[in-house]
């Protein structure tokens, strides 16, 4: 563009550097080698990177832990497979692309596809999904609307599908393939130990029952966010995101005594994970049953929130955990991947009938936003607590010791003085906004209170099901962010420049 | 074997490359009293560092990266204070422009987000922009996206003034020493072996840039990084361009203009880069440049 036809060129560069999968640079431990930390793939911004990560590097090597949040910059964010040469050589020539790409949630990368791949891809991919790539799996986004490369921060070109997914699971039932969850089995004498040390919750339930739980740092800060499903008395299931398949493991057999008798075992591989969602899922999984007893094994008295329980699906035996992420009821369904076409082609032939959808990631994140449930990444990390994030529920305040645990105390103390700890989540929702026209709450929108800015937006979308804008924000406010003056109003929030 | 000093027996960190990255940390775990030794298998800033077009952007998407951005160009600002070695330090500012309406909705919505995290940012007019940028053609900008406090540096000067800090401090810098393995013992590092004899050590930060890759792998350490080639041009001599010329992004043609020594830089990022060393960086690599490839970055 510039008008500088006339200038001569004097010097003409090439040189290398360094580019990584998902355009961001590895940092902090390596989970395979203790004492080995990495800090490398800076993607042409090692400059601008040096001091802050020198910084921060030093810390880690020293104390043992950043003093800041490194949250998506992990090296143990990677997954073992992408030690594979030609998967990085491909994807290195597209990293490049990601500088001056234009960040948007449709966003995708088109090389080094297909590395993973759920057991039921081929039929996701036969009902029109449309993937997008993470940490090698293909993740069905939505479905029965192809990708378009039309960035949009609002309204996109399968928004329409989106909201369809979004209304099934509040009218009628939807199903989510989650097989790429990572699956954890803790197992040993000393299994429980090495899971209530890092977990907030207590984990020491009666076999059959699920729970929500962060693990915790020593500040109190929030390192994973998963649901932990005692099996038998040693033997655990922890479900977490892809993107802390190893990171999660690493945390638990790092923080464990050496002495504790326990293994991780990951399932990933082993389970394939739906989950149901809607009025209706109830009585499609019980169609499922075969029997009376096992259709009283599902009712609301027999499974209630929570509750999980292995029962007959189709022909198969199943896990079955009363939950949902999308805020409906709900049920999870873990089965042995063998199974798992078996039980999807009857919970189609069930659910077809009476309006079940499959839904995509797409509708998954903005049901829960729309619900408040928090993302870890995104709403949660290092630096947030419990308390401050509205999962205090979460506490076992009567378990025994567990990590951050004198940190959550003391809060808890400061917290009945003020009414509020100065930092907390909060569900927005930004009246008058059409899906069409936005704009829409994404992230780090500014909220303003009193002509101050109080905080910011840490995720946000459309919510199909309430028709409206809605968000999840973090406010801050020195002496406590208290229930009377979050009621009285006076928020705004700065969206593209627009209050 | 050269005649340098002999590694020493133990350190309590080894650092692996002494790119910008190494020695930063290096000069860090100085300031903090630990004395890390440092091996680089050339010389200092020989591999990617030294060609680095060395700006400075500071906003970031989370608070706690941006602290860290704003906490680098503070230390450029001190370091060549600290050191006495210039680090070519220069706070000239970058402008980002927006030609497509979504592109102009993300310089809004980071104008917002500048002002949270307390960094001095303006959209600048029609009138303004041609005040900074006389040369440009204007018609097709929907806005320019300024931050007067961002700035470039000279990568290699800085690199040289971090290893200065830290060798003041006690840190070690060994060039022309290549380490060849790691030590492990039951999943724990306990030293680094080089061409120069091994090292004692349990904490390794392994900082090689596009070396780390197979050498990490070949420990069964997972590290996905590829070099790709990087492209740019220098012109001839420009008359009128101050040397507080701000650098100037244009992602919807994938460049970026910068001032270099009265002379214009202009690079980019291609759509699809080029990936360079599939069967690893050449053993003689030091301070290398590679063919220019006219084709490949024609638009």
């Amino acid at each position: 563009m510039p008008k500088l036809e006339t200038l001569g060129v004097r010097t003409y560069f090439n040189g290398p550097e360094s580019f990584t999968p998902d355009g961001r640079p590895y940092l902090g431990p390596s989970a395979e080698v203790e004492g080995v930390y990495i800090a490398a793939g800076m993607n042409s911004n090692g400059i601008l990177n040096s001091g802050g990560v020198g910084l921060t590097m030093a810390q880690w090597l020293i104390d043992g832990t950043p003093s800041r949040s490194m949250l998506p910059l992990l090296a143990v964010r990677a997954h073992p497979f992408q030690q594979n040469t030609a998967y990085v050589r491909e994807r290195a020539a597209e990293s490049v692309g990601f500088h001056y790409g234009l960040h948007w949630a449709g966003r995708e990368v088109n090389s080094a596809r297909g590395v993973r791949r759920v057991p039921l891809h081929s039929r996701m991919d036969a009902a029109g999904a449309a993937f997008a790539e993470r940490i090698g799996w293909e993740v069905p986004m939505v479905y029965g609307a192809p990708w378009q490369d039309k960035p949009s921060l609002a309204w996109k070109p399968w928004s329409a599908q989106v909201q369809e997914e979004s209304l099934a699971a509040r009218d009628t039932a939807a199903l989510v393939d989650q097989s790429m969850y990572a699956k954890l089995i803790i197992q040993g004498p000393d299994a429980l130990k090495a899971l209530n040390r890092v977990c907030s919750a207590q984990i020491d339930v009666s076999v059959g029952t699920t729970v929500y739980t962060p693990f915790l740092n020593p500040k109190g800060g929030i390192e994973a966010d998963v649901t932990v499903t005692r099996m038998t008395e040693t033997r655990f299931l922890v479900i977490t995101g892809h993107p802390s398949q190893i990171r999660d493991q690493h945390y638990i057999t790092r923080n464990a005594d050496p002495a504790w008798r326990f293994e991780v075992f990951d399932a990933t591989a082993a389970f394939a994970l739906l989950s149901l969602h809607g009025p209706q899922s109830r009585t499609i999984l019980q169609a499922l049953a075969g029997t009376a007893a096992g259709r009283d094994a599902l009712s609301a008295e027999a499974l209630a929130f929570g509750a999980a329980r292995e029962v007959d699906l189709a022909h198969a035996r199943a896990w079955v955990i009363r939950r949902s992420f999308v805020g409906e009821l709900g049920f999870e369904i873990l089965v042995s991947s063998e199974f798992v076409d078996g039980i999807y082609e009857a919970l189609m032939a069930a659910g077809e009938p009476l309006g079940m959808r499959l839904m995509g990631m797409f509708a998954l994140n903005a049901c829960r936003i729309e619900k408040g449930f928090l993302h870890f990444g995104h709403d949660i990390g290092e630096e947030d607590t419990p308390l401050e994030t509205g999962l205090g529920f979460t506490v076992g305040w009567d378990k025994p010791a567990f990590i951050g645990r004198e940190v959550l105390l003391r809060q808890r103390e400061a917290l009945r003085r003020h009414g509020g700890t100065d930092h907390r989540t909060a569900c927005i929702h930004v009246p008058d906004l059409t899906a069409e026209a936005g704009p829409y709450l994404i992230h780090n929108e500014p909220i303003w209170h009193s002509g101050s800015i109080v905080g910011q937006v840490t995720s946000g979308d459309f919510g199909f099901r309430l028709d409206g804008v809605y968000g999840l924000a973090t406010l801050h406010r020195k002496g406590g962010v208290t229930p009377d003056w979050i009621s009285g109003g006076g928020f705004d929030v700065q969206i593209a420049g627009q209050h | 074997m050269d005649s340098g000093p002999s590694l020493p027996a133990s350190a309590p960190v080894v650092i692996i490359g002494g790119g910008i990255i190494g020695t930063s940390t290096l000069y860090h775990l100085a300031l903090r009293g630990v004395e890390g030794v440092l091996l680089e298998r050339k010389k200092l800033a020989s591999g990617t560092t030294w060609h680095a077009a060395g700006i400075v952007g500071q906003l970031r998407d989370s608070s706690a990266q941006t602290e860290l951005g704003k906490y680098t160009a503070r230390l450029f600002r001190t370091l060549e204070e600290e050191t006495g070695q210039s680090t070519g330090y220069k706070q000239n500012g970058t402008i980002n422009l927006a030609l497509s309406p979504v592109r102009h909705e993300q310089n809004l919505r980071a104008h917002d987000h500048a002002k949270r995290m307390g960094i001095e940012a303006q959209l600048l007019d029609a009138q303004a922009l041609a005040s900074y940028w006389p040369w440009i053609e204007r018609d097709d900008v929907l806005s320019a996206f300024y931050v007067p406090s961002n700035g470039q540096v000279n990568p290699l000067d800085t690199t040289v003034a971090l290893a200065k800090g830290a060798k003041s401090r006690g840190g070690q810098i060994f060039e022309d020493t290549k380490v060849q393995r790691l030590e492990i013992d039951k999943g724990r590092v306990v030293g680094v072996v080089t061409d120069h004899g091994t090292i004692r050590t349990d904490r390794v930060l392994l900082a090689a840039g596009m070396w780390s890759h197979h050498f990490a792998k070949a420990h069964g350490i997972t590290l996905p990084l590829h070099a790709a080639e990087h492209f740019y041009i220098v012109t001839e001599p420009m008359d009128g361009l101050p040397a507080d010329q701000p650098i100037l992004n244009i992602a919807e043609e994938r460049t970026y203009w910068k001032e270099d020594a009265g002379k214009l830089l202009i690079g980019g990022f291609e759509a699809l880069g080029k990936p360079y060393g599939a069967d690893g960086i050449p053993e003689h690599f030091e301070f290398d440049e590679l063919p220019f490839d006219l084709e490949h970055v024609s638009p």
